[in-house]
């Protein structure tokens, strides 16, 4: 329903900047996480798929894990830390994330849809295995369909990424 | 004025990368307008019904509704004609909103708001009176005489009775008798659907007395001619942008969107103000359209020798509600049969309306349904001739100069194969996966670990490089850089990508210069990224346009550099003396003349091959891409479940515009055939035609873990495969590679489990029921 239940404020840290917003006034209260970053933050990286949790097109971080945003409402995100495709690459510099850098250069990607929620499927991944064997990236990533199918380009991507990463870059 | 060609060959994406990595790249979805309205469809729960009675006050007094569009009203603002233009022979009777409705999921009423919540708070204020009417779900039934109309309009259930959905030739009746061995089978196919990550989306807006319509479309120009015809509007008012698609395969036509379209442009007229309208995926799964649902009865006679001499089919294909392109699904299932030189022909294909969720193309139309069934049968044929099924093919396979059926060769209805080499591409296939090595005989296991049965099989699969004109217009800008209207979308398949390579050479520009829209009117009419038009049409129009640029600027040049034109070429944006590179004048130099700017605008038209005659016979050329495959299996006798365990795929592609597109659309097919083949697709429930399968999790989709495990891509690469294509002879790429998979499947675990499902997908349970140990119903 559309209705704006009673005002209350939430606060949300979105790729390092700080928001503060009024459910019912910023947001309705049956915004799910997606729909506020697209909608309220202007975020639109986050692509809507399904909106069912199905296809993992949504897929952000928050506190550095992986979840599928339009399963989740954005007024229980109070305090939460997210981070979007947005929030990759380096704010001042505009170089991009290796993963970003290796989906581009490795062919990651064919219509993109799915990109965003790979590449942060993939971030988590590495962030806590940085050394992945195959079936771990496959593990991690079966939750975010690629319709294209470019599913050999992604997991070379991944692995590429992995390298790079061992650099010291992160 | 040939040279090496510097960008056309290399596997470099040049388009949009670092905004898709980013999240910075639009998608329409994204575009955010200034006071845009929301908007949400009411939708049929009837298969079939009138609506006797439909009362919109209470959702027009919902605050923040701004309008509410029925059959009631609409006509109001827009003539009472119908949507859809004839392709061929006959347009159908279909209206923006209509009174009857015919499946569950067919638009009732439209409402707009102030947001996707308040428009679907209106609908359930919406209240109507339905009435319902007698449907008809099955084709076969509704072939029948006397049997329901799907449409009370209409006094039969056919699609049409047009000369192209037969075949005959030959002397099927004498071939009968001469044919030395005689197989007879029925097949039908599993039903699948596109599923596009990003569904179907469109925002309409008007600017003035100019509409401006904003779409998840691969065919703009398509659409662009519809909505002039619906609104007694010139083209020339109407401008239709496609951002780029989150993924298409025919699921966003062009001319399947021109209802919503014309409803959306009237709601945007009223209030004055922009509109978007969203699908859901329930609504993309269960009330857009998917593949056909084929059935074909197919006969074939045979030499001794192994040669095919004869085929006697009929093939039905349910076309559900509406027709989307009417009369077309007939003609281009006929071409699908001709594959291998069969003399003597008798072949009819009837497309049937039922009150089912519409049909209609996807990679490509009736592509996959018709190989799925021909690649099944031929299969059995090879085995009854004892043949091997890689020599079979090899044997029966057309080859240049074979002459063939074509839809659109009016008025004849054949054609002639202009080039390629079928053969030679199995063959290089075969070798790569190691056939003649691994292949034991028919219904043999090629191992077997337990329960678990392994064996090999094969399909081919083709279609045509493409159908209409394309016109591209380009422009060189006095600083140099290039803008080129393409009017069809980039969804993936590297079409811009490709786009810019072949411009880039063909005008002597780096492809950094260039910028490619995907909008009408500012381009010419082209089918769209549909039917395989990319590559050989659109693709092939720029180069054209580019040359008549290049050609244009050279003529400048001459006087500046005092050379004849021929004496020069262009690289790198500036025109040069071959003989003496070092004189050269910069596009931007030529372009300021006499203290004024100019512009170049540089026009091309290509032609599908049909439009070229064969010297002799007068008879229209007929290009066409090939392809084949190879695949072993694993099928677990205990579950039913079927594992690809490796595939060889192959493409003819004359030249290779860009190797890493190419590899990358025949992985993508791959998959997405491995799904059509081995999961359940849309299942329809019996009593109401009504899709059962409205989620991703019931239409279940590959992921990473379902991709083979082994997989490698054999490419023919030579540009005399492709005589009539001019971009630098380079073939389509993007539909066929999807046409051999399945029916490779099912080959392969015929040999694994000595039983032909010749009904369905490969689903465990259809496995475990061809094992005998699931009951049959």
């Amino acid at each position: 329903m559309a209705e704006p239940m009673s005002s209350h404020r939430i606060r949300l840290v979105v790729n390092s900047r700080h928001f503060e917003l009024e459910v019912g006034a910023e947001l309705y209260a049956s915004y799910t996480l997606a729909r506020a970053l697209r909608e309220t933050l202007g975020l639109t990286g986050t692509k809507i798929g399904c909106d069912h949790g199905e296809c993992g097109a949504c897929t952000v971080l928050m506190e550095g894990e992986p979840v599928a945003s339009c399963m989740i409402l954005a007024a229980e995100c109070d305090g939460k830390k997210i981070t979007t495709i947005e929030g990759l690459a380096d704010a001042e510099s505009g170089q991009l994330h290796p993963l970003q850098q290796a989906f581009l250069d490795r062919f990651g990607f064919q219509c993109g849809f799915c990109t965003p929620g790979m590449i942060l499927s993939a971030k988590a991944l590495l962030d806590r295995n940085p050394n992945p064997a195959e079936h771990e990236i496959k593990e991690s990533l079966s939750g975010n369909l690629c319709r294209c199918g470019n599913y050999p380009d992604i997991l070379a991507s991944v692995q590429s990424a992995a390298k790079a990463m061992k650099g010291g870059s992160k | 004025m040939s040279r090496e060609l510097r960008y056309v060959g290399k596997g470099a994406r040049t388009e949009s990368g670092r905004e898709i990595v980013t999240g910075k790249e639009l998608f329409t979805d994204d575009i955010r307008m200034a006071g845009m309205l929301h908007s949400k469809m009411l939708r049929s729960p009837h298969q079939h019904a009138r609506i006797r009675r439909i009362d919109t006050s209470k959702a027009e007094a919902l605050e923040g509704v701004a309008a509410v569009l029925t059959h009631q009203n609409i006509y109001k603002y827009i003539p009472h004609v119908l949507v859809h233009d004839t392709f061929l022979l006959e347009s159908e009777t279909l209206y923006a909103l209509d009174s009857e409705l015919f499946y569950i999921g067919d638009e009732v009423a439209c409402v707009a708001a102030e947001s996707e919540e308040t428009a679907e708070d209106g609908l359930d204020l919406i209240d109507v009176e339905y009435e319902p009417l007698p449907a008809i779900l099955d084709a076969e039934e509704a072939m029948k005489e006397g049997a329901i109309r799907f449409n009370t309009r209409r006094d039969s259930n056919l699609v049409g009775k047009f000369e192209i959905q037969d075949i005959l030739w030959g002397n099927p009746e004498q071939a009968l008798q001469d044919a030395a061995l005689f197989v007879e089978g029925k097949y039908s196919c599993s039903v699948q659907t596109h599923a596009t990550l990003e569904t179907n989306c469109i925002i309409c807006e008007w600017v003035n007395d100019e509409l401006r319509v904003t779409a998840t479309i691969q065919s703009p120009a398509n659409l662009h001619l519809r909505l002039a015809r619906a609104l007694a509007m010139d083209q020339s008012r109407i401008r239709v942008t496609v951002p780029r698609l989150g993924g298409g395969f025919g699921g966003k036509p062009g001319y399947a969107e021109s209802r919503p379209c014309i409803i959306l442009a009237v709601l945007s007229r009223i209030t004055g103000r922009p509109v978007k309208l969203r699908l859901t995926m329930g609504e993309k799964l269960a009330c857009t359209h998917t593949r056909y649902p084929t059935v074909a009865y197919l006969k074939a006679g045979a030499g001794r020798d192994g040669s095919l001499t004869l085929l006697q089919g009929k093939l039905i294909a349910n076309e559900g509600a509406h027709a989307l392109i009417h009369g077309i699904t007939e003609g281009v299932a006929c071409s699908r049969f001709d594959t291998y030189r069969i003399p003597n022909y008798d072949f009819h294909a009837q497309a049937v309306y039922t009150n089912k969720v519409p049909s209609g193309p996807m990679r490509p139309l009736t592509g996959c349904e018709c190989f799925w069934l021909s690649e099944s049968f031929f299969d059995e044929v090879a085995e009854r001739l004892d043949q091997d099924p890689v020599e079979f093919r090899i044997k029966n396979h057309v080859r240049k100069g074979d002459v063939i059926h074509m839809m659109f060769a009016f008025p004849h209805g054949k054609s002639i194969i202009p080039g390629g080499d079928g053969p030679l591409l199995i063959r290089m296939a075969a070798e790569e996966f190691g056939w003649k090595a691994r292949w034991k005989g028919w219904r043999k296991t090629v191992e077997r670990n337990g329960t678990k049965l392994r064996s090999i099989g094969v399909a081919v699969g083709s279609n045509i490089c493409g159908i209409h004109y394309s016109t591209v217009i380009l422009k060189v800008n006095p600083d140099g850089s290039v803008n080129v209207g393409l009017p069809v979308a980039e969804m993936g398949q590297g079409l811009t990508t490709a786009t810019s390579q072949v411009v880039a050479d063909a005008l002597g520009v780096t492809p950094d210069r260039i910028f490619i829209h995907h909008e009408t009117p500012l381009a010419g009419f082209a089918y769209g990224s549909i039917a395989q038009c990319g590559i050989p049409l659109n693709v092939g129009a720029a180069k054209i346009a580019a040359e008549d640029a290049k050609q244009q600027l050279l003529e400048l040049a001459a006087a500046q550099l005092h050379a004849k034109v021929e004496e020069l070429d262009t690289e790198d944006g500036a025109v040069f003396v071959q003989a003496e590179p070092r004189r050269r004048v910069s596009f931007p130099s030529l372009l300021f003349s006499h203290g004024s700017y100019l512009t170049i605008v540089g026009r091309g038209t290509a032609h599908p091959s049909y439009m070229e005659f064969h010297p002799e016979t007068g008879m229209p050329l007929q290009e066409r891409s090939y392809h084949v495959g190879l695949a072993e299996v694993e099928v677990d006798t205990e579950t039913g479940e079927v594992q690809v365990l490796r595939a060889v795929t192959g493409a003819e592609c004359g030249r290779v515009i860009n190797p890493r597109v190419v590899e990358q659309q025949m992985q993508g097919s791959l998959v997405m055939g491995l799904e059509y083949a081995l999961y359940d697709g849309i299942v329809h429930d019996k009593r109401d035609g009504s899709v059962l399968t409205a989620s991703l999790t019931d239409y279940k989709l590959p992921t990473i873990l379902d991709f083979p495990p082994v997989s490698k891509t054999v490419v023919s690469a030579d540009p005399a495969h492709a005589p009539t294509c001019v971009a630098y002879h380079a073939k389509s790429m993007s539909e066929a590679p999807e046409t051999f998979v399945a029916p490779m499947l099912l080959n392969a675990v015929y040999n694994a489990i000595g039983v032909r499902i010749r009904e369905g997908s490969l689903t465990p349970m259809n496995v475990l029921k061809a094992l005998g140990k699931l009951n049959p119903s």
